[in-house]
């Protein structure tokens, strides 16, 4: 230990103050650009952003702010003194100007699903109890009895105002999760910040907002990260030799004596010609204590249950990803996933079987069809032959895949410079490829492929920001950083497109909002309500009393030959039947802007013109207009109306 | 700061949140106070973890942080589906629920942290240095010019 009056020691603190402190006059810096963004966005003109979402809309300062950060990292990173705390501010101001601007902005929640999840955790709020038999969502309802409670100590009606706020408080949940997985992946703490870093960079597909999905990706990779830090080989190193009769590795005469002198470390690149072997727990560091032990696994299974209870998907992958480990002999606790799997099958068997009976078919139709599980999510990253885009929407959707491409070409990379300095991460690469197994259970809504790059993603992101920092030697020149900022620059510039590309639809404006309120408070208990598409800001309250379906899933909007002479005499006959078989009160037709949107973005609805229809509903004698804002309308159809 | 005393002022902490959390929940102060949601989130994110996380990642702030949120969060969720499963439904109880499995985790750590400090000091702690587990398998030797600002301090 140096005493204060140690010259070199104190010199060394000074430093460590100087560029502490500059480090943190640049950060304060992009956080006054950032804010000085907030204040120049046309925020009147949000609402008609067009389909390349809200990055063009965003001041330079914006982007200012987004660069000193990226400047910043890559030198607090570089510093010979690693500060963590400056790191943690800067990955938490990547966070807030990533999630905080659309939230400071729009001052309403995004995404129209959103709505469901305020909904959901409404109704519990105001029954206490699950409505078990009502829909999938009450099957896996922890997400939205937490939002409940959260909503009941703060003192507010239901969970509305926490909403805005949520894709903030999940990326930190998830952030810090890769941070703990990253970190019991290395030793090296610049590898594991740069994952993180890396993966916030590039998580495009928009499943950190307040969801379900979001909580139970948070804690997967959570568990994942403790699983991996107690339990699973810290690393595997290649052993070179030619192998005896026993398999064991046998050094070749050619090496140096390693255990001579350790800075004689043979350089296995040079040597890989022979056979590579790998022996299970070579490297790895002192077991935990048993009681830490214990704890770990507690807390594992803790986690793991709040997943289980919260979303369908995310359980499966967590377990599966545990096994693997444990199959393959790179992780102990051999009873753990056994544990896990009781649990998962206890949740199946007691709280899901109202799903489960009418849906197990469909659930699994999708098994083993992989390419047809494909070909559904392909919609979502790559313009359909069947619908014509606008050149904006081809361009985010091109964005989207040149990022996932980048990304996962950085990984090869940095796994090779990983194996060039003789470091095998069998665990990381087992991880990265389990959720590719889930393309071979269903296609999931057509949005397999987007899971599965999310749950591959904190692997990705590991191996990616190995190519600057392959291990704790390396990354020491100047080059280092610059690399960092140009990867970093390059992730952003896709990300603003990849991210917000789906902003026109994203976006729930006030007006919308007034429009929904109007039908909460006009249609009775029961009422049918027609949505323009699947993707509608509904449920946010009543959650159980009105019924919904979609424009194209009626005749004649469900037929591409008879949806372009589809007429409104056409759809007030389809309600009338509609309303009769069900013995619906009442009917409803509603339009937002933000379905229209989506309808534009996906192509959904082709050769319907939905403003056109507007109009026609609002004049027909059939509909009667019962709200109209600049974010929509509300159209009310009635047996009287219809009758001759 | 000694590390003990800094050890009562984060249970100190934890207390403050809780008795505020509790506080806000009587009937005097049932009202739409601006700081109240930040309290109730803040609470639910991280009071029933903190002690808990500590003695899980005792020597990696970050992760500790990190662990803290996921224990918290899975705590509520459970308990909160719980209190709904059962038609039980009182926030209050789940309130109490949190806080006395978060005051647990506060003790419990309270008591190890005044115990000798163990051989190995946690999963997520960086690993000791360790002989070769055989002739092919070398640790890198350890750079001192990479390292946290503990180990600056120990230094």
């Amino acid at each position: 230990v140096s005493p204060p009056s140690d010259p070199p020691a104190r010199a060394e603190e000074r430093a460590d103050f100087w560029g502490r402190l500059v480090l943190w006059y640049l950060f304060a810096n992009a956080i006054a650009a950032w804010l000085l963004a907030l204040d120049t966005v046309d925020r009147a003109g949000l609402p008609a952003m067009g389909d390349l979402g809200l990055a063009p809309l965003l001041p330079t300062a914006f982007y200012v702010s987004l660069a000193l950060l990226t400047i910043g990292f890559a030198v607090a990173l570089h510093r010979t003194v690693l500060t963590t705390g400056v790191l943690a501010a800067y990955v938490a101001g990547l966070i807030v100007v990533w999630h905080a601007t659309p939230a400071l902005l729009y001052g309403a929640p995004r995404y129209p699903f959103t709505f469901k999840h305020i909904g959901l955790g409404a109704f519990v709020q105001d029954n206490g109890r699950l409505a078990l038999e009502y829909d999938a969502y009450f099957n896996w309802p922890g997400f939205f009895t937490l939002s409940a409670l959260i909503s009941d100590l703060a003192g507010i009606d239901g969970p509305f105002a926490l909403a805005a706020w949520g894709p903030v408080f999940m990326n930190v949940l998830i952030a810090g999760a890769v941070l703990v997985l990253a970190r019991a992946l290395t030793d090296d703490p610049r590898h594991a910040w740069l994952a993180v870093w890396f993966f916030l960079g590039t998580s495009w597909v928009g499943q950190d907002y307040f969801a379900p999905q979001a909580l139970g990706f948070g804690l997967h990779v959570l568990v994942l990260g403790l699983y991996v830090g107690g339990f699973a080989a810290r690393r595997w190193r290649i052993a070179v030799g030619t192998g005896d009769a026993h398999g064991e590795p046998r050094r070749r005469a050619t090496d140096a004596d390693p255990t001579a002198d350790p800075a004689a470390e043979p350089n296995v690149v040079s040597t890989l010609g022979g056979t590579v072997h790998r022996r299970a727990w070579a490297s790895e560091p002192a077991r935990p204590s048993a009681g830490r032990r214990v704890g770990l696994l507690a807390t594992v299974l803790l986690a793991y249950t709040a997943v289980v209870a919260s979303h369908q998907l995310s359980p499966f992958v967590t377990l599966a990803s545990i096994a693997a480990l444990v199959v393959l002999r790179l992780g102990r606790a051999a009873m753990l996933p056994v544990a896990m799997g009781a649990i998962l099958a206890t949740w199946f068997a007691t709280m899901t079987t109202p799903y489960l009976a009418g849906h197990l078919g469909e659930l699994l139709a999708g098994v083993g069809r992989v390419f047809d599980n494909l070909s559904a999510s392909s919609r979502i990253l790559a313009s359909p032959d069947d619908v014509v885009l606008s050149a904006e929407r081809v361009l985010v959707l091109n964005v989207r895949q040149w990022l996932t491409l980048v990304v996962a070409g950085l990984a090869i990379v940095g796994g090779i410079r990983r194996v060039r300095r003789g470091h095998v991460d069998w665990v990381a690469i087992v991880l990265l490829l389990v959720p590719a197994g889930m393309v071979a259970l269903q296609s999931y809504g057509g949005e397999i492929l987007l899971r599965i790059y999310l749950f591959a993603l904190p692997l990705l992101a590991w191996f990616a920001a190995a190519v600057v920092y392959p291990d704790r030697t390396s990354g020491r020149r100047w080059t280092a950083p610059l690399v960092v900022v140009l990867l970093s620059g390059s992730m952003a510039a896709g990300m603003s497109f990849a991210y917000y590309g789906n902003e026109s639809m994203n976006h729930v404006t006030a007006p919308e909002i007034a429009v929904l309120e109007a039908l909460y408070a006009d249609a009775p208990d029961g009422a049918l309500v027609v949505t323009l598409t699947t993707n509608a800001p509904i449920r946010m309250a009543r959650y159980t009393d009105l019924a919904y379906v979609h424009l194209g899933a009626l005749p004649p909007f469900d037929d591409d030959d008879t949806r372009a002479v589809a007429d409104v005499a056409a759809l007030a006959a389809t309600l009338a039947a509609r309303v009769d078989d069900e013995a619906r009160p009442a009917a409803y037709v509603l339009f937002t802007r933000s379905e229209l949107a989506t309808a534009r973005l996906f192509g959904e609805l082709a050769g319907v013109d939905l403003a056109a229809l507007d109009a026609r509903l609002t004049a027909s004698a059939d509909f009667a207009l019962v709200a109209r804002s600049d974010g929509g309308s509300l159209h009310r159809w009635s047996p009287s109306a219809a009758a001759p | 700061v000694s590390p003990a005393v800094r050890r009562d002022l984060r249970a100190g902490a934890w207390l403050t949140l809780t008795l505020l959390t509790f506080a806000y929940q009587l009937e005097p102060f049932d009202v739409a106070a601006p700081a109240r949601p930040l309290v109730a989130v803040a609470f639910v994110a991280l009071a029933p973890g903190y002690g808990w996380a500590r003695l899980l990642a005792p020597h990696d702030a970050w992760i500790r942080w990190a662990t803290t949120l996921g224990i918290g969060l899975a705590a509520s969720t459970l308990t909160a589906f719980a209190l709904a499963l059962l038609e039980a439904w009182a926030p209050l109880v789940g309130f109490a629920l949190l806080a006395a499995f978060g005051g647990v985790g506060v003790i419990a750590w309270l008591v190890a942290a005044r115990r000798p400090a163990p051989a190995y000091r946690g999963a997520h702690a960086a690993p000791p240095v360790e002989p070769a587990a055989g002739p092919m398998v070398v640790e890198p030797p350890r750079q001192p010019t990479v390292g946290d600002r503990e180990a600056v301090a120990r230094r």
